[in-house]
Protein backbone atom coordinates (compact mmCIF):
# COMPACT_ATOMS: atom_id res chain seq x y z
CA UNK A 1 0.00 0.00 0.00
CA UNK A 2 2.89 2.29 0.87
CA UNK A 3 4.67 0.98 -1.88
CA UNK A 4 1.58 2.32 -4.37
CA UNK A 5 1.78 5.77 -2.41
CA UNK A 6 4.75 6.27 -3.22
CA UNK A 7 4.28 5.08 -6.67
CA UNK A 8 1.47 7.68 -7.32
CA UNK A 9 3.33 10.47 -5.58
CA UNK A 10 6.48 9.66 -8.05
CA UNK A 11 3.77 9.73 -10.62
CA UNK A 12 2.08 13.22 -9.41
CA UNK A 13 3.65 15.49 -11.17
CA UNK A 14 3.65 14.07 -14.76
CA UNK A 15 -0.25 13.94 -14.38
CA UNK A 16 0.01 17.68 -13.08
CA UNK A 17 1.54 18.76 -16.15
CA UNK A 18 -0.60 16.98 -18.19
CA UNK A 19 -3.99 18.46 -16.59
CA UNK A 20 -2.05 22.12 -17.31
CA UNK A 21 -1.56 21.13 -20.45
CA UNK A 22 -4.71 20.12 -21.07
CA UNK A 23 -6.09 23.05 -19.10
CA UNK A 24 -3.62 25.32 -21.72
CA UNK A 25 -4.97 23.83 -24.41
CA UNK A 26 -8.59 24.17 -23.82
CA UNK A 27 -7.61 27.84 -23.14
CA UNK A 28 -5.99 28.31 -26.57
CA UNK A 29 -9.21 26.60 -28.05
CA UNK A 30 -11.45 28.95 -25.74
CA UNK A 31 -9.49 32.01 -26.59
CA UNK A 32 -9.76 31.07 -30.74
CA UNK A 33 -13.27 30.50 -30.21
CA UNK A 34 -13.97 33.90 -28.73
CA UNK A 35 -12.36 35.21 -32.09
CA UNK A 36 -14.40 33.82 -34.30
CA UNK A 37 -17.79 34.18 -32.87
CA UNK A 38 -16.64 37.95 -32.22
CA UNK A 39 -15.68 38.93 -35.39
CA UNK A 40 -14.75 42.00 -36.30
CA UNK A 41 -17.13 44.20 -38.30
CA UNK A 42 -16.65 44.49 -42.13
CA UNK A 43 -16.99 47.60 -44.03
CA UNK A 44 -15.98 48.39 -47.08
CA UNK A 45 -16.95 51.40 -49.76
CA UNK A 46 -15.91 51.22 -53.34
CA UNK A 47 -15.73 54.66 -55.39
CA UNK A 48 -16.63 55.66 -59.20
CA UNK A 49 -14.03 56.08 -61.86
CA UNK A 50 -11.93 58.93 -62.22
CA UNK A 51 -14.14 61.98 -63.60
CA UNK A 52 -12.51 63.88 -65.93
CA UNK A 53 -14.63 67.14 -67.50
CA UNK A 54 -13.95 69.47 -70.15
CA UNK A 55 -14.67 73.23 -69.68
CA UNK A 56 -16.42 74.71 -73.09
CA UNK A 57 -17.53 78.14 -73.64
CA UNK A 58 -21.50 77.19 -72.46
CA UNK A 59 -19.52 76.30 -69.22
CA UNK A 60 -18.51 79.20 -68.83
CA UNK A 61 -21.89 81.10 -69.73
CA UNK A 62 -23.30 78.24 -66.60
CA UNK A 63 -20.33 79.49 -64.23
CA UNK A 64 -19.88 76.04 -64.08
CA UNK A 65 -19.29 72.43 -64.93
CA UNK A 66 -21.30 69.29 -63.92
CA UNK A 67 -20.47 65.58 -62.84
CA UNK A 68 -23.56 63.98 -62.14
CA UNK A 69 -24.74 60.51 -60.61
CA UNK A 70 -21.44 59.35 -59.44
CA UNK A 71 -22.14 56.29 -58.18
CA UNK A 72 -20.46 55.28 -54.41
CA UNK A 73 -20.86 51.46 -53.46
CA UNK A 74 -20.65 49.97 -49.95
CA UNK A 75 -21.06 47.15 -47.76
CA UNK A 76 -21.01 47.07 -43.75
CA UNK A 77 -21.68 44.37 -40.70
CA UNK A 78 -22.63 47.57 -38.76
CA UNK A 79 -24.36 50.95 -38.68
CA UNK A 80 -21.33 53.30 -40.88
CA UNK A 81 -20.58 56.94 -42.34
CA UNK A 82 -19.23 57.69 -45.09
CA UNK A 83 -17.06 61.26 -45.23
CA UNK A 84 -15.63 62.73 -47.97
CA UNK A 85 -12.75 65.17 -47.99
CA UNK A 86 -9.78 66.01 -50.89
CA UNK A 87 -6.28 65.00 -50.30
CA UNK A 88 -4.99 67.77 -52.03
CA UNK A 89 -5.15 71.79 -50.87
CA UNK A 90 -6.36 73.11 -53.91
CA UNK A 91 -6.91 72.39 -57.92
CA UNK A 92 -3.79 72.70 -58.84
CA UNK A 93 -2.19 75.86 -61.12
CA UNK A 94 -3.11 76.74 -64.55
CA UNK A 95 -0.49 76.07 -67.37
CA UNK A 96 1.26 79.42 -67.22
CA UNK A 97 1.50 79.04 -63.09
CA UNK A 98 -0.19 82.69 -62.47
CA UNK A 99 -3.48 81.38 -61.39
CA UNK A 100 -3.97 78.66 -58.84
CA UNK A 101 -7.92 77.33 -58.46
CA UNK A 102 -9.12 77.50 -54.99
CA UNK A 103 -10.17 73.93 -53.53
CA UNK A 104 -13.17 75.45 -52.99
CA UNK A 105 -14.13 75.75 -56.67
CA UNK A 106 -15.21 72.18 -56.54
CA UNK A 107 -18.20 71.24 -54.79
CA UNK A 108 -20.32 67.83 -54.08
CA UNK A 109 -23.48 67.21 -53.02
CA UNK A 110 -25.70 63.94 -52.71
CA UNK A 111 -27.58 63.13 -55.94
CA UNK A 112 -30.68 63.15 -54.04
CA UNK A 113 -30.00 66.91 -52.36
CA UNK A 114 -29.94 70.06 -53.62
CA UNK A 115 -27.80 72.27 -52.10
CA UNK A 116 -23.65 72.04 -53.07
CA UNK A 117 -20.98 71.86 -50.41
CA UNK A 118 -17.34 73.76 -50.92
CA UNK A 119 -15.22 70.04 -50.90
CA UNK A 120 -12.55 70.49 -47.91
CA UNK A 121 -9.02 69.02 -47.09
CA UNK A 122 -11.31 67.54 -43.74
CA UNK A 123 -13.75 64.26 -43.61
CA UNK A 124 -17.40 65.98 -43.77
CA UNK A 125 -19.87 63.24 -43.41
CA UNK A 126 -21.45 62.49 -46.79
CA UNK A 127 -24.72 60.46 -45.22
CA UNK A 128 -25.15 57.07 -42.62
CA UNK A 129 -26.46 53.99 -42.65
CA UNK A 130 -27.65 50.76 -41.16
CA UNK A 131 -25.88 47.51 -42.38
CA UNK A 132 -26.04 46.65 -45.54
CA UNK A 133 -24.85 47.09 -48.47
CA UNK A 134 -26.25 49.23 -51.90
CA UNK A 135 -24.85 52.61 -53.47
CA UNK A 136 -25.63 56.00 -53.50
CA UNK A 137 -25.12 58.59 -56.15
CA UNK A 138 -22.71 62.35 -55.90
CA UNK A 139 -22.75 64.67 -57.93
CA UNK A 140 -19.48 67.52 -58.29
CA UNK A 141 -19.70 70.68 -60.24
CA UNK A 142 -16.33 73.00 -60.47
CA UNK A 143 -17.01 76.40 -60.44
CA UNK A 144 -15.74 78.70 -63.43
CA UNK A 145 -15.20 82.16 -63.68
CA UNK A 146 -15.04 84.29 -66.77
CA UNK A 147 -12.23 86.77 -65.32
CA UNK A 148 -9.98 84.03 -63.25
CA UNK A 149 -9.96 80.87 -64.96
CA UNK A 150 -6.83 80.07 -67.16
CA UNK A 151 -5.92 77.43 -69.46
CA UNK A 152 -5.15 74.89 -67.59
CA UNK A 153 -5.96 71.44 -66.10
CA UNK A 154 -7.50 71.44 -62.57
CA UNK A 155 -8.19 68.97 -60.24
CA UNK A 156 -8.22 66.82 -56.94
CA UNK A 157 -8.04 63.35 -55.43
CA UNK A 158 -11.37 62.50 -53.75
CA UNK A 159 -10.93 59.92 -50.43
CA UNK A 160 -14.21 58.44 -49.01
CA UNK A 161 -13.76 56.78 -45.68
CA UNK A 162 -16.30 54.24 -44.37
CA UNK A 163 -16.44 53.83 -40.32
CA UNK A 164 -18.61 52.17 -37.63
CA UNK A 165 -21.08 54.91 -35.96
CA UNK B 1 6.04 29.09 -20.38
CA UNK B 2 2.34 27.52 -20.82
CA UNK B 3 0.95 29.82 -18.58
CA UNK B 4 2.82 32.60 -20.51
CA UNK B 5 1.51 30.81 -23.91
CA UNK B 6 -1.74 31.23 -22.54
CA UNK B 7 -1.88 34.71 -21.21
CA UNK B 8 -0.68 35.45 -24.67
CA UNK B 9 -3.33 33.65 -26.41
CA UNK B 10 -6.11 35.65 -24.06
CA UNK B 11 -4.22 38.63 -24.83
CA UNK B 12 -4.64 37.71 -28.22
CA UNK B 13 -8.27 37.02 -27.54
CA UNK B 14 -8.87 39.89 -26.12
CA UNK B 15 -7.22 41.98 -28.58
CA UNK B 16 -8.78 40.62 -31.47
CA UNK B 17 -12.17 40.35 -29.73
CA UNK B 18 -12.61 44.18 -29.31
CA UNK B 19 -10.50 45.81 -31.87
CA UNK B 20 -10.79 49.41 -32.98
CA UNK B 21 -13.29 49.40 -36.11
CA UNK B 22 -11.14 49.61 -39.13
CA UNK B 23 -11.68 52.36 -41.29
CA UNK B 24 -11.98 51.39 -45.17
CA UNK B 25 -10.99 54.17 -47.92
CA UNK B 26 -11.15 54.72 -51.74
CA UNK B 27 -10.20 57.23 -54.00
CA UNK B 28 -11.04 59.35 -57.10
CA UNK B 29 -9.63 62.10 -58.82
CA UNK B 30 -11.96 65.16 -60.29
CA UNK B 31 -10.50 67.03 -63.22
CA UNK B 32 -11.33 68.91 -65.16
CA UNK B 33 -9.34 70.67 -68.75
CA UNK B 34 -9.94 74.51 -69.19
CA UNK B 35 -8.39 73.98 -72.81
CA UNK B 36 -6.14 76.77 -74.21
CA UNK B 37 -8.62 78.76 -76.00
CA UNK B 38 -10.00 81.88 -75.38
CA UNK B 39 -13.64 81.25 -74.62
CA UNK B 40 -15.93 84.29 -76.04
CA UNK B 41 -19.96 84.20 -75.32
CA UNK B 42 -22.08 86.35 -76.43
CA UNK B 43 -25.94 86.84 -75.42
CA UNK B 44 -28.48 87.65 -78.00
CA UNK B 45 -30.97 90.58 -76.52
CA UNK B 46 -34.43 90.99 -76.82
CA UNK B 47 -36.02 89.98 -80.55
CA UNK B 48 -36.83 93.93 -82.26
CA UNK B 49 -39.85 94.63 -82.93
CA UNK B 50 -40.84 97.91 -85.08
CA UNK B 51 -43.21 99.81 -86.54
CA UNK B 52 -42.25 102.06 -89.40
CA UNK B 53 -44.28 105.47 -89.01
CA UNK B 54 -44.49 108.10 -91.07
CA UNK B 55 -41.29 110.16 -90.17
CA UNK B 56 -39.25 106.75 -91.22
CA UNK B 57 -40.83 107.49 -94.79
CA UNK B 58 -39.56 110.84 -94.99
CA UNK B 59 -36.47 109.77 -93.54
CA UNK B 60 -35.62 107.10 -96.19
CA UNK B 61 -35.11 104.60 -93.69
CA UNK B 62 -36.02 102.91 -90.00
CA UNK B 63 -33.36 102.42 -87.52
CA UNK B 64 -33.09 100.95 -84.14
CA UNK B 65 -30.56 99.91 -82.10
CA UNK B 66 -29.71 97.66 -78.96
CA UNK B 67 -26.98 96.62 -76.46
CA UNK B 68 -26.17 92.50 -76.67
CA UNK B 69 -23.80 91.45 -74.15
CA UNK B 70 -20.33 90.11 -74.85
CA UNK B 71 -18.10 88.25 -72.33
CA UNK B 72 -14.66 87.79 -73.28
CA UNK B 73 -12.50 85.36 -70.64
CA UNK B 74 -8.83 83.89 -70.78
CA UNK B 75 -6.33 87.25 -71.83
CA UNK B 76 -6.14 89.50 -74.19
CA UNK B 77 -8.71 88.46 -77.01
CA UNK B 78 -9.79 90.05 -79.56
CA UNK B 79 -12.95 89.29 -80.98
CA UNK B 80 -14.57 88.94 -84.08
CA UNK B 81 -18.52 89.30 -84.78
CA UNK B 82 -19.82 87.60 -87.89
CA UNK B 83 -23.10 88.30 -88.84
CA UNK B 84 -25.52 86.71 -91.23
CA UNK B 85 -29.20 87.42 -91.92
CA UNK B 86 -32.06 84.60 -93.43
CA UNK B 87 -34.02 85.10 -96.03
CA UNK B 88 -35.67 88.41 -95.45
CA UNK B 89 -39.20 89.24 -96.46
CA UNK B 90 -38.45 93.61 -97.20
CA UNK B 91 -39.91 94.44 -100.47
CA UNK B 92 -37.73 95.28 -103.65
CA UNK B 93 -35.23 98.01 -102.65
CA UNK B 94 -35.05 97.83 -98.88
CA UNK B 95 -32.04 97.03 -97.53
CA UNK B 96 -30.72 96.28 -93.57
CA UNK B 97 -27.84 97.27 -92.79
CA UNK B 98 -26.23 96.31 -89.41
CA UNK B 99 -23.64 99.12 -87.04
CA UNK B 100 -21.31 96.87 -84.52
CA UNK B 101 -20.01 98.84 -82.37
CA UNK B 102 -20.34 102.51 -84.44
CA UNK B 103 -17.78 101.10 -86.96
CA UNK B 104 -19.70 101.63 -89.47
CA UNK B 105 -22.85 100.86 -91.20
CA UNK B 106 -22.26 97.05 -92.73
CA UNK B 107 -25.03 95.67 -95.41
CA UNK B 108 -26.30 92.33 -94.88
CA UNK B 109 -27.83 90.45 -98.01
CA UNK B 110 -29.75 87.03 -97.78
CA UNK B 111 -27.95 84.63 -96.70
CA UNK B 112 -24.73 85.61 -97.03
CA UNK B 113 -22.25 86.07 -94.13
CA UNK B 114 -20.58 89.50 -93.21
CA UNK B 115 -17.85 89.02 -90.85
CA UNK B 116 -16.63 92.34 -88.41
CA UNK B 117 -13.43 91.74 -87.08
CA UNK B 118 -11.31 93.72 -84.44
CA UNK B 119 -13.88 96.01 -83.23
CA UNK B 120 -12.80 95.34 -79.18
CA UNK B 121 -10.14 93.75 -77.40
CA UNK B 122 -11.09 93.14 -73.66
CA UNK B 123 -8.95 91.76 -70.68
CA UNK B 124 -9.45 88.91 -69.51
CA UNK B 125 -12.70 88.79 -67.86
CA UNK B 126 -14.07 91.76 -68.78
CA UNK B 127 -17.51 92.22 -69.95
CA UNK B 128 -18.39 94.60 -72.85
CA UNK B 129 -21.40 95.42 -73.94
CA UNK B 130 -22.03 95.19 -77.83
CA UNK B 131 -23.49 98.20 -79.13
CA UNK B 132 -25.48 96.68 -82.13
CA UNK B 133 -27.95 99.47 -84.45
CA UNK B 134 -30.01 98.22 -87.16
CA UNK B 135 -31.02 100.33 -89.86
CA UNK B 136 -33.38 99.35 -92.78
CA UNK B 137 -33.10 101.46 -96.11
CA UNK B 138 -34.87 102.39 -98.79
CA UNK B 139 -38.39 102.78 -97.16
CA UNK B 140 -39.92 105.41 -99.54
CA UNK B 141 -43.93 105.97 -99.93
CA UNK B 142 -42.98 103.90 -103.47
CA UNK B 143 -41.08 100.61 -102.08
CA UNK B 144 -43.54 99.85 -99.12
CA UNK B 145 -47.39 99.82 -99.69
CA UNK B 146 -48.06 100.32 -96.08
CA UNK B 147 -49.68 97.03 -95.63
CA UNK B 148 -46.22 94.68 -95.23
CA UNK B 149 -45.44 92.60 -92.48
CA UNK B 150 -41.22 92.02 -92.90
CA UNK B 151 -39.41 89.84 -90.36
CA UNK B 152 -35.81 88.40 -90.72
CA UNK B 153 -33.42 87.05 -88.23
CA UNK B 154 -29.75 88.30 -87.71
CA UNK B 155 -27.15 85.31 -86.46
CA UNK B 156 -24.10 86.93 -84.35
CA UNK B 157 -21.48 85.18 -83.57
CA UNK B 158 -19.04 85.88 -81.38
CA UNK B 159 -15.31 84.46 -81.80
CA UNK B 160 -12.60 85.24 -80.16
CA UNK B 161 -9.58 86.36 -82.64
CA UNK B 162 -6.29 84.78 -81.16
Amino acid sequence: MEEGRRRNARAGPPMRLAAVALLGTAAVLSALLTVSLRADAQFDVVVHSDVVLTATDSSFIAGECLSLNNAIAWNASANWEITVRSLNADLGQSNDGFYTKPLSDLQWKLSSQSSWNAMTTSDVQVTTGAAGSSSFDVDYRFLLSWALDRPGTYGATIQYTITAL
Amino acid sequence: MRLLTLLAFLLAGCLLAFPAYAANTDTASIDITVNDTYYVALTAGADWTYTIVEADYLNGYAASGSLVDVLDVAGNAAYEITAQMSAATWDAGVTFQINVESAGWTSLTNASATVITGLDAEAAGNQDDLDLEWRLNGITWANTDGSDDWTCTVTLTCQADT
